[in-house]
């Protein structure tokens, strides 16, 4: 029985979650985390660095990691200890322009082998924003139903109202659950 | 609300094969017909053992995702016990159906089947009488009295009182029966004492029975004195001892977690007095050990009141759902139901047992312990006691898990100290205050390396301080870290580049990871983890010489990781970790020039003599490659390098190799590291051109490069070779370029005497050191040394089994070849020229046919490598200066000898050769003269050439094999053909033999083309008459011809004389010849040949006769069997009305039984049948 042993059972007993938080720039990664942390949103400027923050939910620990306009996301992948259980890709719903380069960024993640079978949630962010497009427009921009590697699910919401955004982590975490976790 | 959509990837079963992650448990029908069927097959051994192991391959699969198998558990668990619990099935069912069940409990985990198995009253009396029927010693039935004992730690917590079931214990004969409560504690005890698994469950059952309240009030005291008996009593030196005691600490320390508080509390003093002086710390076995840290830490809790400690350090973690407002926040964290919440007031005058001081000595034992889980049971417990204690005993805890990390501790301690640290970081018991105490001692542990002879241990314990690091990230606020960030930045991530391991390395830069994300204050900490990943860490030589200078590039980090590799990483165990760090010291030098020659130059020179043999052979590697680092340096700012040095410095360069020398370092163990590194030294000085011309040292590098090109070993031979040519230049010639003529007679002379030595490794140092001389040395003396390379790679019957230094000759002579360039018309002398080009490509169309054999093999292949190589090299290098030198019939001999190399049976030279051969014809400039240049270009095109895997049989051979076709290579493609064809490799012969099947199909019909072929073919066999490397396989491989029918078009013609001249082949081949092999492939070949009428037929029956009254009864017994199949194939053979008894003489007959004079009888009435004159023995009288 090494370290490693150790830890994996570890993780079990604990229920710890490692979520990675990605999407394009602007997207609104950082003020879903401070939502979700309860902090302040109103002062927010890009992210540069990367933020680890850790929150407990229905008895899960949920480590978050936020990897702001990162270039090497390889880095963030996997690790000694952890591998990554959950992508939270963030869309701005109301950045139209954008839409095929976010779809092509996602496509590319997702072929990766090191985060296969990863569980998939596309927050549509900025629903409150006029003009934004629906969960259903951007599942088909995004072409969502070609993915067939992931359980995916595609969440409308908006972080600066909090709306949704609970919906959103409840199916993370029951996905997550039911794949990897002993339920007692 | 936009619709909530979800898209889910079930059907795809193909990627989940691929990740062994599973959605469902998707055997469900599977596993059900598997059980159902057991009652039909029971009989069958072998459908038995086909079912298990299918369901456990099937159950298996599901152990890291056990849950998946719930919603159907308790189904199969029922289809399972019916069949089990018959009690007049047949055991082999019941012990199947038992298996499974134990296949299912050891997927899932006992604690969640036991709860599925079925308890009423009346289950109770069948389980009993079950479990009592049982042989505890029958070692096949070990899963069925692991369940029966799992089954009935469940059935006997019936919430009723046991007395009820005790109605009538008064038999019909007068005896009475036991109590329901005794029988069960009856079979309790004994199984706590069996060697197999159902002690556990055993251990279990009892402990869970005295928590019963009948039981309890009634056995528990008798009970614990019994097991106190044992705990005193059992001798842990024997396995029934150590059996005992397994079971019985197993049990209390069950007992003490499962039991209440109040009900244990009074028996736990003693239980201790017993359990500590048993001094089982000094048990030998490790489940002994780590149950008794369980008993203890158990005991430890019983002693203190169950609270959270109120001092404990809490960083906030908070509620998702609580921060956002939505639905009910419930806590459904905590342990026991007795845990008293909340920030109560802290009762500190709350009485602390004393007892409990001893509890935490023993876990501090425990923590040392040499086996991991051990000492992973003592960290917890001593994390969990820890949380109940007092802040100030607490920190008396702290302070005493520190004190493990001294020197004179073993590396278990450390490694448990590590364990503590972080298991008392993560429950928020190590307050701020402590970290200054505690970073120190991390960072020490993270450099953790204790040397033992030539290994060391360690790498756990620098593993398990990562996870300090790691998990310290997670537990504190930046503010707390942050005085000590600096500190531990450095050392993860040198840890995280230099450390000898890689899970080391994984782990540090994990650790690192963590630290930015949580902490955020590492200076560079982006930058440095997204290049240091996970990824990167995992090639080591890449960590050295290149991150360590990106790192180092960062101010921060600069010193921190010179001053780690010149002051530890340079003294390594490991020569392969102390010769990269001397290379990363030399990558770095440009980061920080002055501080390496003002600082750790200095430092470093004084050990270069000292009398640690590693860091010896550290420092002077460092010093070398520093050396050579600063010199470039040095001419870019236009000074000299001495200039940038201090004058000691260059003095005690200069010495380094005198005092080792004077403390005859170069002898004594350890001796060939001194070499090596010294062989570095001169090389390094002389490119960073040293002023120690003409001074004594330079004497002292000759002799010391000379000594080490007569070592055994090729590395030394090699670093004296590599450092010949820069010393040889600077210091044996004039600025001007000429050489020192004294020293150049002087030097060849001496070289050129050894390349005679009766000692191989001589010869190979030598040729290797000839080969690397600069040009100035070889000038006016090129004729000399060529001859004295060409004689050494010549084959001569005493010194034939000297492959290697045949070897190293060739790759010389390619090599100054290389070194003194080519010019048409200049001087042999001097230059490769027109006048000794031919003589060089003769010596290596000489060496590509060494096929020496001896007792290691093919030791020939290694000399055709080196040709095939040096051909190619030369070949090259003319034709990049002056392609006129090369005459067609040189080149027409280059292709075609690599041509034959790449159709021949050992698969690396196959390979080099098709390689060769593919970059020749397309080498730019091309090369003149090669033979039908259009032809073999269409069979080579060059997509194709440069595109195919060389070393694989299945596409070398056919491409090779079209070459048949034209005329120039035809005899050397044969040539190597057929030694594969008729070779042993499996796969060899197989693709050999289709390339060559293809080709002759494809002359079907042209009988011209067949017999050039088999012209070509006659003139292989003429030119290797007698030599069995050709000879041989050349049989066999016409043996094939005559088998697969290509040859019949020979065989219209009766005038045609080649079956005639294959069959005086071969005879010439086999007479007087010892090799039953060979004589029994001939006798094949005769067979084949008997489908040519006329002469050929008529003398292959005869030859058939002789060979059937062979001295040797194997070759007699084949023969007779191969005519009797030639027979059967070629019906005209025999005049039909004979063949039947032809047929009947050669199959009665015991060809390889009988007296000699019997068998001639029978051969003869065979000649007679057959029509040809009797063979006469020729009597040598």
């Amino acid at each position: 029985m090494g370290l490693l042993t150790i830890l994996k059972k570890m993780k079990q007993k604990e229920k710890e979650v490692r979520l990675l938080m990605l999407g394009l720039d602007n997207a609104g990664k950082t003020t879903i985390l401070k939502k979700f942390n309860g902090e302040d949103i109103d002062t927010i400027s890009p992210t540069l660095g990367f933020n680890i923050k850790t929150l407990e939910h229905r008895g899960f620990k949920l480590n978050i990691w936020d990897v702001g306009g990162q270039k090497s996301l390889r880095s963030y992948w996997r690790n000694y200890f952890e591998s990554t259980d959950a992508l939270i890709w963030v869309v701005d719903s109301a950045d139209r322009m954008r839409l095929n380069d976010c779809k092509k960024e996602l496509h590319a993640l997702l072929v990766e082998e090191r985060l296969a079978g990863a569980t998939l949630l596309v927050f549509a962010n900025k629903q409150d924003l006029p003009g934004s497009l629906t969960a259903k427009e951007i599942r088909e921009a995004l072409d969502l139903d070609s993915i067939k590697t992931h359980h995916w699910l595609i969440q409308d919401c908006s972080a600066v109202t909090g709306d949704n955004l609970l919906n959103g982590m409840d199916w993370v975490v029951n996905d997550i659950a039911s794949r990897i976790f002993t339920m007692d | 609300m936009a619709a909530n959509m979800t898209g889910d990837g079930k059907d795809d079963g193909a990627d989940e094969s691929k990740l062994q992650v599973h959605e469902t448990f998707t055997e469900l029908e599977e596993v059900k017909e598997l059980i159902r069927g057991l009652e039909n097959i029971y009989e069958d051994f072998i459908e038995m053992e086909r079912s298990a192991e299918r369901f456990r391959f099937i159950i298996d699969d599901y152990q890291e995702q056990p849950h998946l198998i719930d919603p159907y558990l308790e189904e199969l668990m029922l289809m399972l016990l019916n069949i089990a619990k018959q009690p007049k099935a047949p055991r082999p069912l019941t012990r199947q159906a038992f298996s499974y069940l134990y296949l299912i409990t050891k997927m899932r985990g006992f604690k969640q089947v036991v709860r599925l198995l079925p308890h009423e009253v009346s289950d109770m009396e069948p389980l009993l009488s079950l479990i009592e029927s049982q042989n505890p010693t029958d070692y096949e039935l070990w899963e069925t009295r692991y369940m029966l004992l799992l089954w009935l730690s469940i059935v006997c917590m019936i919430p009723f009182d046991l007395k009820r079931l005790d109605s009538n214990l008064q038999q019909g004969d007068g005896s009475v029966k036991m109590r329901t409560m005794d029988r069960i504690m009856a079979i309790g005890k004994m199984y706590l004492s069996v060697n197999d698994k159902v002690r556990d469950a055993a251990a279990y059952l009892v402990s869970r029975f005295l928590t019963r309240l009948d039981v309890k009030q009634e056995l528990l005291p008798s009970i614990l004195d019994w097991m106190m008996k044992i705990l005193k009593d059992a001798d842990h030196q024997t396995v029934l001892g150590c059996n005992q005691l397994c079971g019985v600490l197993a049990t209390s320390a069950l007992l003490f977690k499962h039991g209440k508080r109040e009900d244990l509390l009074q028996y736990a003093p003693i239980v201790l007095q017993v359990a500590l002086e048993a001094k089982l710390e000094l048990c030998d076995s490790c489940v002994v050990r780590k149950m008794m840290g369980k008993l203890i830490h158990r005991l430890g809790l019983t002693f203190l009141k169950s609270r959270v400690a109120a001092w404990r350090y809490q960083r906030g973690s908070r509620s998702l759902a609580a921060n956002l407002g939505g639905g009910v926040v419930k806590s459904t964290e905590g342990g026991s139901s007795d845990v008293i919440q909340g920030p109560e007031e802290e009762d500190e005058d709350d009485d602390v047992p004393e007892e409990i001081e001893e509890v935490i000595e023993h876990l501090l034992v425990y923590l040392k312990d040499k086996e991991t889980i051990v000492r992973w049971t003592a960290a917890k417990g001593i994390g969990r006691v820890t949380g109940r204690l007092p802040q100030e005993l607490a920190d008396d805890v702290v302070g005493s898990v520190l004190e493990l990390f001294s020197s004179q501790e073993t590396n278990g301690a450390w490694h448990g100290g590590c364990l503590a640290l972080a298991e008392l970081g993560r429950r928020g018991l190590l307050l701020p205050g402590r970290l200054k105490d505690v970073v120190p001692v991390i960072m020490k542990a993270l450099a953790y390396d204790e040397r033992r002879g030539n290994f060391s241990v360690g790498a756990h314990v620098r593993d398990a301080a990562c996870y300090v690091c790691w998990a310290f990230a997670r537990a504190y606020e930046p503010k707390e870290i942050l005085p000590y960030v600096n500190q531990i930045a450095s050392c993860l991530i040198i840890a995280s580049v230099f450390d000898r391991e890689v899970n080391v390395r994984r782990a540090a830069a994990a650790a690192f990871q963590e630290n930015v994300g949580r902490q955020g204050t590492f200076p560079h900490g982006i930058d440095i983890l997204t290049t240091v990943d996970y990824f990167a860490v995992g090639n080591r030589v890449r960590c050295f010489t290149e991150l360590s200078v990106f790192i180092a590039n960062f101010p921060e980090y600069t010193q921190a990781v010179i001053d780690h590799l010149a002051e530890v990483k340079l003294a390594h165990w490991d020569s392969a970790i102390r010769e990269l760090s001397a290379q990363a010291l030399h990558n770095l030098t440009p980061c920080s020039p002055d501080y390496m020659a003002a600082t750790v130059l200095p430092k470093l020179l004084p050990l270069t003599s000292g009398l640690d043999l590693f860091q010896r052979h550290g420092a002077i590697l460092a010093v070398a490659e520093i050396l050579h680092a600063l010199y470039p340096i040095s001419q870019a700012r236009k000074k000299s390098l001495v200039d940038l040095l201090d004058e000691n410095s260059l003095e005690e360069v200069q010495s380094v190799s005198k005092k080792l020398q004077d403390a005859k370092m170069f002898k004594r163990h350890g001796g060939e590291y001194m070499r090596t590194a010294v062989c570095c030294l001169i090389e390094k000085c002389s490119l960073s051109k040293l002023p120690f011309h003409n001074k004594p040292v330079i004497e002292l590098w000759q002799s010391v490069i000379d000594e080490c090109l007569t070592h055994i070993e090729p590395e030394i031979q090699a670093a004296a070779v590599a450092a010949i040519p820069s010393f040889f230049s600077e210091y044996f010639t004039r600025p001007d370029g000429s050489v020192l003529q004294d020293k150049q007679e002087s030097i060849l002379s001496h070289y050129l005497q050894e390349l005679k030595s009766s000692n191989e490794p001589t010869r190979q140092g030598h040729s290797l050191a000839l080969g690397a001389l600069p040009r100035a040395m070889l000038q006016g003396q090129l004729s000399r040394v060529m001859a004295g390379l060409i004689a050494v790679s010549e084959v001569t019957q005493k010194e034939e089994k000297m492959a290697e230094a045949r070897r190293d000759a060739v790759k010389a002579l390619s090599g100054i070849c290389e070194t003194v360039g080519v010019a048409n018309d200049g001087k042999a002398d001097s230059v490769l020229c027109s006048a000794n080009v031919a003589t060089v490509y003769s010596a290596l169309l000489q060496a590509i046919k060494d096929y020496t054999l001896d007792s290691r093999g093919d030791i020939g292949a290694w000399v055709r490598e080196a040709s095939m190589q040096a051909l190619h090299d030369v070949t090259s290098l003319i034709v990049r200066s002056d392609p006129q030198m090369l005459t067609p019939d040189i080149c027409k001999r280059v292709f075609c000898s690599l041509v034959q190399q790449a159709v021949e049976k050992i698969d690396r030279t196959r390979s080099l050769a098709g390689h060769l051969f593919s970059k020749l014809i397309y080498h730019s400039p091309t090369v003149p003269h090669i033979p039908q240049e259009k032809e073999v270009k269409d069979v080579f095109p060059e997509v194709l050439a440069k595109g195919t895997n060389w070393s694989a049989v299945s596409d070398t051979y056919t491409m090779f094999s079209r070459l048949l076709a034209l005329d120039e290579y035809t005899y050397n493609v044969l040539l190597g053909l057929v030694i594969s064809v008729g070779g042993l490799t499996e796969s060899v012969v197989k693709f050999s033999s289709a390339s060559l099947l293809e080709y002759l199909k494809s002359l079907s019909g042209d009988r011209a083309a067949l017999e050039r072929f088999m012209g070509v073919y006659l003139a292989v066999c003429r030119d290797h008459h007698r030599d069995d490397r050709v000879s041989l396989p050349a049989m066999k491989a016409l043996d094939h011809m005559l088998c697969w029918g290509v040859l019949d078009t020979l065989a219209s013609d009766k005038s045609d004389s080649i079956p005639d001249q294959l069959v005086s082949h071969i005879r010439s081949e086999v007479t007087k010849c010892g090799n039953p092999q060979k004589i029994m492939a001939a006798a094949d070949v005769y067979c084949g040949l008997l489908q040519f009428e006329g002469s050929p037929r008529s003398k292959c029956l005869t030859q058939l006769m002789i060979l059937l009254c062979h001295k040797y009864p194997r070759v007699r017994k084949t023969t007779a069997d191969k005519v009797y199949e030639a027979l059967l194939t070629y019906d005209e053979v025999v005049p039909e009305e004979q063949v039947s008894d032809v047929m009947s003489v050669l199959s009665e007959t015991s060809w390889d039984n009988l007296e000699i004079a019997e068998i001639r009888e029978k051969r003869n009435s065979l000649c007679d049948m057959l029509g040809i004159k009797r063979p006469v023995l020729l009597k040598q009288s």
